[in-house]
Order: C-alpha cells, then sequence, then structure tokens
C-alpha cells in the first residue's frame, strides 16, 4: 500500500493541493467540502426532522424536484472529498474510521432514495426512516470531524509528530 | 502581549476551566454539534436563497420556506457551541481576522433577513412551482447566500489564521 500512497503524493496534483501558496488550493477544496456537506447533510436532516415532528410534513409532490437538487450537493462533496483524499492518502487511508465514514454516506445516500421514493410521494409518514437518516447523517458529520483527531499516519514518509 | 481585562475575566470563568479542563471529549463534540447547526442553516436557508435566485427551480419558496425553523435552530445550536469555543480559547479568535470578518458577514446577513422579510418575503411566498422571484427579492437573497457562505468560509478557515501568540 505504501508504494500507492506514495505514487499519489508525489503527483503534481496532490503535491499542488498540499503545498500551494494559495488559498485556492487546500483550502477552497476544504470550503467546498463543508458548503457540500451543509447543503447534504444539512438538506437530508431537515427533511427527517420534518417528518419526525411536523404534522403535515410536505404538500403531497412538493419535494419531489428536491432530491436531484440533493444529489447535485453529493457531487460537490464526492468531488472536493476525493480531492481531499489525493492530497492525504496515507492519513484517511490508513484510518479505520475513513471507512466508517464512506460507509454511513453510502448507507444515508441509499436511506435518502428510499425516503425520496416512500415518504415523499406516498405521503407515507416514514417515521423510521427519517431516525436512521438522522442517526447517520449525525455519524458521517461527527466521524469527518472525528478524522482530524485519530489519524496516525499524515503522509507515506512523514508520520503525525504527536502520534 | 498583556491580557486584556476582558480576557482575564472571560479566562476566570467556571466555563473557561470547564472547556480547557474537559477539551479533549467536550472540543471535538462541540465542533461536530457545530459542523450539524452549520449544516442545518445551510441546508435550509441556502436551498430557499438558491430557489429564490432561480438557481434551484420547479418547488415552491413557500414549501421549502417550512424547513428554515430547522435552520433556525442550528443556529442557535451555533452561538451555543461557539461560545464554549470562545471561552475556551478566547484570544483564538478576538485577534484573528478570520473570526472578525465571520462576524461581520453574520451581522449583514442578520440585517439582511430583516430586509428580507419586510421587503420581499410576502411576494416570494405566493409564487408557485415554476414561477420567478422580482429582480428585488433576487438581490436580497444573493446577499444572504454569499453572507452565509462567508460565515463558512471564515469560520472554516479560522484557524489557519490563529494570532501567532498564545496567553
Amino acid at each position: 500500500m505504501d508504494a500507492f500512497f506514495a505514487y499519489l503524493e508525489n503527483s503534481a496534483l496532490s503535491t499542488w493541493i498540499r503545498e500551494a501558496d494559495t488559498v485556492f488550493a487546500f483550502q477552497a477544496i476544504l470550503v467546498l467540502h463543508t458548503l457540500g456537506m451543509g447543503l447534504l447533510a444539512g438538506g437530508n436532516a431537515a427533511i427527517d426532522l420534518q417528518i419526525l415532528r411536523a404534522r403535515r410534513p410536505f404538500a403531497p409532490g412538493a419535494f419531489e424536484r428536491w432530491f436531484p437538487v440533493l444529489w447535485g450537493s453529493f457531487a460537490l462533496s464526492a468531488m472536493s472529498g476525493l480531492l481531499l483524499l489525493i492530497a492525504y492518502p496515507t492519513k484517511a487511508l490508513t484510518n479505520p474510521l475513513f471507512y466508517v465514514k464512506l460507509a454511513c454516506v453510502a448507507l444515508a445516500m441509499w436511506v435518502m432514495q428510499l425516503i425520496s421514493r416512500k415518504v415523499l410521494k406516498e405521503s407515507a409518514r416514514g417515521k423510521y426512516l427519517a431516525t436512521v437518516s438522522l442517526l447517520l447523517w449525525i455519524a458521517v458529520i461527527g466521524a469527518g470531524r472525528l478524522l482530524a483527531y485519530t489519524y496516525t499516519r499524515l503522509l507515506v514518509h512523514f508520520s503525525h509528530p504527536g502520534m | 502581549m498583556e491580557m486584556a481585562a476582558w480576557e482575564i475575566w472571560v479566562r476566570s470563568t467556571a466555563l473557561s476551566h470547564f472547556v480547557l479542563k474537559q477539551g479533549q471529549w467536550l472540543w471535538p463534540l462541540c465542533e461536530t454539534l457545530h459542523f450539524l447547526g452549520l449544516s442545518l442553516l445551510i441546508g435550509t436557508v441556502g436551498y430557499f436563497d438558491l430557489r429564490v435566485l432561480g438557481v434551484v427551480k420547479g418547488m415552491a419558496p413557500a414549501e421549502l420556506h417550512r424547513l428554515i425553523p430547522w435552520g433556525i435552530a442550528g443556529y442557535f445550536l451555533n452561538l451555543l457551541t461557539g461560545v464554549v469555543f470562545f471561552f475556551g480559547y478566547p484570544e483564538q479568535y478576538a485577534y484573528n481576522t478570520a473570526f472578525h470578518f465571520k462576524l461581520l458577514f453574520m451581522t449583514v446577513a442578520a440585517a439582511n433577513a430583516a430586509l428580507f422579510y419586510t421587503a420581499a418575503f410576502r411576494d416570494v411566498r405566493v409564487l408557485r412551482a415554476d414561477q420567478a422571484a422580482s429582480p428585488r427579492a433576487r438581490v436580497i437573497t444573493g446577499i444572504s447566500l454569499l453572507c452565509w457562505i462567508g460565515v463558512l468560509t471564515c469560520g472554516r478557515l479560522l484557524t489557519f489564521y490563529r494570532p501567532p501568540f498564545f496567553h
């Protein structure tokens, strides 16, 4: 694996994201990833909370056009996340929590599809799905935040001094 | 650098001591809640703004607006967790240009929201799914979106611009 990490980290793109002396490299990508998180996790969480707490959550059919937009937010999160992964592959891929985060994202997107099909179109209550979805998005955000605290290797040839 | 009187007071509070003593679990927990709060805000107000601007189409603004109370809840969650951060390391924020700009964007966003509800909401709430909003409503929601993205950007990049000194 280390050879693969070294190959990625020595690539021009990875080096540029990490080392370019401009806010439009690493910092801009980090902001886009946070914006994607807000639109994707926040949009989903708001729907979940609305399903859980409101007496009449949605007018029938009103949210049908919402889900393609949420997929757009997913694309923003995934692409910015991929660039962050290319910048620091060792850091993410040697941390088990990173795989937990990815699994939670996959599950949450699957539940989002179920909610869009079953809950919103048929006006079923779907409180069970909404609860699962909400917990998954909280887990995604929590795991993502903890990645900054739990990694054991930063770059293939450079470990975190404190670890 | 001498500590200012306000900072001596902040550091003398029980909250400040608690944050420093329990930071190892409290800090990541509050960060997670802060990220959840910002998501609720951006994931409701952001889409509402995008719809009024015409970037997102096919939904009645009034339907999206029903989600905004969750965004407001997120806002207050972030005020609360923000106070925890500030009391833990006040100098990291008070002397940080990114934090100053964050407060500036928050202030403009608040004034702009007040303007929206007095000058544009009445027209926006009756729009059907495919109706375009008035230019005035678009300008106001455009400012809203830029301000909240500004708040998010300054907050996320805040630690890159820490002051060089720590008390």
